[in-house]
C-alpha cells in the first residue's frame, strides 16, 4: 500500500474510534426514545459530548451535531446577511456565504490584522469568519486577536477550526469566538459527523428541520454510531496533543532536505506559524497535478490544492489570495500523522527529489 | 524469437509502462483493456477539456465530461489506476477560441486535429513522460508502422473508421512515443472485445460530432464564444446580383445548400445554389450553381510532413475532407507552402479544412498534410464573366 501523507484531506480511523463505534452499530438506539433503548442512545451521545466538548475546552450545551464540518460551517454562514470573510477561507465557507467581503491576506497566508477593523467599519458585516489554520498551508492566523476587534465592534466571530482541531490546543471558552466549526473525519473520527460549537444565546436559523434534535438547531435522528465515534476520537485526540508537536521535528527536517537539495522550489507560508504536520511546497516547472499523480503512481498519497468531486484538480484560491499565483498551479501538500513511520517522510523527500530533476527540462 | 512485446519494445509488458488516454467511450476503454490483458503496466488518463455543466448534456461525444465517470468506472474494474487531468483552460484556449475565430475568418475549422496537436499529443504527451511512461497509447484507427526506411503513420484496417485525416499534424517526436492498438482492427471487433469483456461501455454509442458542440449547432457556440462580434449581411450571387440577407457568415460552409433562406429558386438542379465562397471584408456569402463548387488548385500552408519519402512535384492521393474520398492529385511546393492540383476539380474545399496526403504507390501510407488556405477554380470566371455581360 501506498504510504499515506494527507492526513489535512482525511484521517485513517483511530483504534478506539472503531471500537467505541461497533458497540453501538446494532442495537436500535433513538435517543429520541422513551424507552430503555432510547436512553441508552442518549447516554452515548452526552458522554460523546462531554468528550468533543472537551476537546476544544467548551460546555456540553454548545456543540450541536451536525453531518461534518460543511454542514457546520452552512449552518452559521446561510444566515449571515453581509458576511466579511478571508480570502482563504475554505469553500465550504465561501460557497455559502451570501454577497461575503472578503478580507485579504499577506504574502504568508495571514489574514492583515489592521485590516479587520477597517473592514468592519467599512462592510458593517453581521459576521466575520476566519479560519484558525488554512488546509492548504497549514498556516495559523492569529485568531485571538482577531476575536478580539470583532467582539469590540460586536460583531459575530465564526472560525472554521476543522484543520486546527485535534493538533494544537483550542480553547474555545478564552478565545473570544462565538462560533466554532470541527470535524471529526480530520481527527481519527469517521466521517460524516461534525459540530458547530456555539457560545449561548444565540440566535441560529436552522438548515434542518423537524423533531428538534440538537436543541432544535438540527433536526434529524441522530448519528449515534458517528457520534460515538467522534468522541472517542476526540478523547485520543487531545491525550496526543502533544505527541503531534513532535510530528514538526520531522516535517521541518523534511522541508530542510528539500530545500538543501534543490534550490528553486518554495515552502510556503515558511517565515510564519504553520500546523506541525502541513507543508505546502511549490515545484515550479511541474503542474500540481503532474505530481500528485506521478508521486501516486511510486507509492505516495499527496495532495494538491483542492481536487473537484470528478478528480480533476483546480489551481488553488488559497495561493492565488496570497499573491502566489505561479505557486498555485504548481504546489502539492503533503501532510503527516499518527500512523506515519519514523522514515516516510525521508522517502517521500527521495521521490520528490527524483521527480524534481526528471522533470526539470 | 522475437521478444518484442505488442507495444514494440524489447521486454516483457509488464517492463513497459503505457498511458492511455480514456476519453470514457468503447474504443479507448478496449485499448485499455487489451493492453491491461497483455501485461502491460497501464496508467489511465481522462482530459477534463470544458465544463460539461455549460454545454448540453449528450450521449456520444467523444470528450464530454460526463464521460469520466464511465471512464474511471472500466479503469477501476480493470485494476489500473486513473486520473482525470484539467485542461478546461488549456482547451479553451487553444481548441476552442481558435475554433470561434476560424469560423470568424470565414473557414471551417476541425478543433479535433488542433485538439489533438495540443492537449492531446503535447500537454498530455508531456505528462506521459514526466510519470516516466515509455509510450502514449489512443484509441484512434490508424496504424503506426515500422517502415524500411522510417516509422510510418498509415489508415487505419477500418475504412470506415480511419482516422488519419484527424492525425496528419502528428510530428515524428510524437509518432515515435504513440501507439495505435486498435489500428489493425475493425470496429465491429472492438465492439465484440468490448462485449466479451464486458465493459461497462459496451454498448455505448459512437461519437458523431466535436466533442463541445451539442447537436452539431456549432454557430451557437461561436455565438457564445464571440458574442456581438456576428454581423447580419448580403448574400450574393456569383453574378453579383444580392440574393438575399443572412444573420451572420459563421452560419455557412462551402458547399452548403439546405438553410440559405434563398425562396423562389427551388427549381431544377442547375437553378439550385450553393455556398461558393464566403466574403469576410464585406461581410458576403457568395452563392451559385453546384459546378461553381468545382476547384482546381487548393493552396496549404503550416504543412507538417511525417514522411520523408515525399514524391515533390510528383503523384499522390488526397483527402480534403474528413468524410471525402481519397482522390489522384499532383502536389508542388509553392512560396507560402504547397499547391494541390486534383486530377479531376474537387467539389466542397473549404480553407480551414486539412488536406492529408497519402502515398499513391501504398494508398494506406500518409505522407503528410496542411491547412487549406485558398481554393482556385477556372469555372468560376465563366458565371462571373456572365453578370458582367
Amino acid at each position: 500500500m501506498s504510504i499515506y501523507l494527507d492526513y489535512n484531506a482525511t484521517t485513517p480511523l483511530r483504534e478506539e474510534a472503531k471500537i467505541g463505534m461497533l458497540e453501538v452499530m446494532g442495537p436500535p438506539y433513538n435517543s429520541s426514545s422513551v424507552h430503555s433503548y432510547g436512553r441508552k442512545a442518549k447516554s452515548y451521545l452526552d458522554e460523546a459530548r462531554d468528550l468533543v466538548a472537551t476537546l476544544v475546552n467548551a460546555s456540553r450545551d454548545q456543540i450541536i451535531f451536525t453531518s461534518g464540518g460543511t454542514e457546520a460551517n452552512a449552518l452559521i454562514m446561510h444566515s449571515a446577511n453581509c458576511p466579511l470573510i478571508s480570502s482563504i477561507e475554505h469553500e465550504a465557507i465561501i460557497q455559502s456565504s451570501h454577497n461575503p467581503t472578503f478580507l485579504e491576506v499577506n504574502g504568508n497566508g495571514q489574514v492583515n490584522l489592521n485590516q479587520v477593523e477597517s473592514k468592519i467599519l467599512e462592510a458593517k458585516p453581521d459576521i466575520l469568519s476566519v479560519m484558525w489554520a488554512n488546509n492548504e498551508t497549514g498556516v495559523i492566523q492569529p485568531i485571538n486577536e482577531i476575536a478580539e476587534i470583532a467582539n469590540h465592534h460586536n460583531v459575530h466571530i465564526h472560525c472554521d477550526a476543522i484543520q486546527a482541531v485535534g493538533k494544537i490546543e483550542i480553547d474555545f471558552k478564552y478565545s473570544g469566538l462565538d462560533s466554532l466549526a470541527i470535524s471529526s473525519h480530520k481527527i481519527g473520527g469517521p466521517s460524516g459527523v461534525g459540530a458547530l460549537v456555539v457560545s449561548s444565546p444565540l440566535k441560529l436559523n436552522p438548515i434542518i428541520r423537524g423533531g428538534g434534535q440538537e436543541r432544535g438547531y438540527r433536526s434529524g435522528t441522530e448519528n449515534v454510531p458517528g457520534i460515538v465515534g467522534f468522541g472517542a476520537a476526540a478523547r485520543k485526540a487531545l491525550s496526543e496533543l502533544k505527541a503531534f508537536r513532535n510530528i514538526s521535528k520531522k516535517q521541518r527536517q523534511f522541508e530542510k532536505k528539500l530545500k538543501k537539495s534543490l534550490s528553486e522550489i518554495i515552502i510556503i507560508g515558511e517565515s510564519v506559524e504553520r500546523l506541525a504536520n502541513t507543508t505546502c511546497v511549490c515545484m515550479p516547472h511541474l503542474s500540481s497535478e503532474a505530481q500528485v499523480i506521478a508521486l501516486d503512481l511510486e507509492g505516495f498519497a499527496v495532495s494538491a490544492g483542492s481536487a473537484c468531486s470528478s478528480g480533476k484538480v483546480k489551481e488553488s484560491h488559497v495561493l492565488k489570495a496570497m499573491g502566489l499565483d505561479r505557486a498555485s498551479k504548481n504546489s502539492i501538500r503533503i501532510s503527516s500523522g499518527w500512523q506515519n513511520s519514523e522514515n516516510d517522510l525521508e522517502k517521500l523527500a527521495q521521490a520528490y527529489i527524483e521527480l524534481y530533476k526528471r522533470s526539470y527540462k | 524469437m522475437s521478444n518484442v512485446n505488442l507495444l514494440g519494445f524489447n521486454c516483457d509488458p509488464k517492463e513497459t509502462k503505457v498511458v492511455v488516454a480514456m476519453s470514457g467511450g468503447v474504443d479507448s476503454s478496449v485499448t485499455a483493456a487489451i493492453l491491461v490483458h497483455a501485461g502491460f503496466e497501464v496508467i489511465g488518463i481522462t482530459l477534463q477539456l470544458y465544463d460539461y455543466g455549460k454545454a448540453v448534456q449528450r450521449k456520444g461525444a467523444c470528450c464530454a465530461g460526463s464521460d469520466i465517470s464511465d471512464a474511471r468506472q472500466v479503469a477501476s474494474n480493470l485494476g489500473i489506476p486513473h486520473y482525470v487531468l484539467n485542461y478546461e483552460t488549456k482547451f479553451k484556449e487553444q481548441v476552442m477560441d481558435t475554433f470561434a475565430d476560424e469560423y470568424l475568418a470565414g473557414r471551417t475549422p476541425i478543433p479535433c486535429v488542433r485538439c489533438n496537436q495540443t492537449v492531446k499529443f503535447t500537454d498530455l504527451f508531456n505528462m506521459a513522460k514526466d510519470l516516466k511512461a515509455d509510450a502514449l497509447a489512443t484509441g484512434h484507427y490508424v496504424q503506426r508502422v515500422m517502415g524500411e526506411n522510417e516509422l510510418e503513420l498509415h489508415r487505419g484496417v477500418d475504412f470506415e473508421k480511419d482516422q488519419s485525416y484527424f492525425l496528419f499534424a502528428t510530428t515524428k517526436e510524437q509518432l515515435e512515443f504513440l501507439r495505435f492498438p486498435l489500428g489493425g482492427m475493425k470496429k465491429h471487433e472492438t465492439r465484440k472485445i468490448a462485449k466479451t469483456l464486458n465493459l461497462k461501455v459496451k454498448d455505448k454509442p459512437d461519437s458523431q460530432d466535436i466533442c463541445f458542440v451539442p447537436n452539431g449547432k456549432y454557430s451557437e457556440i461561436v455565438r457564445r464564444l464571440r458574442p456581438g462580434s456576428i454581423e447580419p449581411g448580403n448574400i450574393v450571387h456569383l453574378n453579383g446580383s444580392v440574393v438575399g440577407k443572412h444573420n451572420g457568415i459563421i452560419d455557412y460552409t462551402i458547399g452548403q445548400r439546405r438553410g440559405l433562406g434563398i425562396g423562389g429558386r427551388a427549381g431544377s438542379e442547375e437553378e439550385r445554389l450553393y455556398v461558393i465562397n464566403i466574403n469576410v471584408l464585406k461581410n458576403e456569402v457568395i452563392v451559385g450553381p453546384k459546378e461553381a463548387l468545382k476547384v482546381d488548385e487548393i493552396s496549404l500552408n503550416d504543412l507538417n510532413w511525417i514522411s520523408k519519402d515525399v514524391p515533390l512535384d510528383h503523384s499522390v492521393l488526397v483527402r480534403l475532407r474528413n468524410t471525402g474520398n481519397i482522390i489522384p492529385a499532383k502536389i508542388s511546393i509553392s512560396k507560402d507552402g504547397l499547391l494541390i492540383n486534383p486530377e479531376e476539380p474537387a467539389e466542397g474545399v473549404s480553407p480551414g479544412q486539412a488536406a492529408v496526403i497519402y502515398d499513391k504507390n501504398r494508398p494506406s501510407k500518409v505522407l503528410g498534410g496542411g491547412w487549406i488556405v485558398s481554393t482556385k477554380s477556372n469555372l468560376i470566371s465563366k458565371f462571373s464573366a456572365s453578370s458582367a455581360a
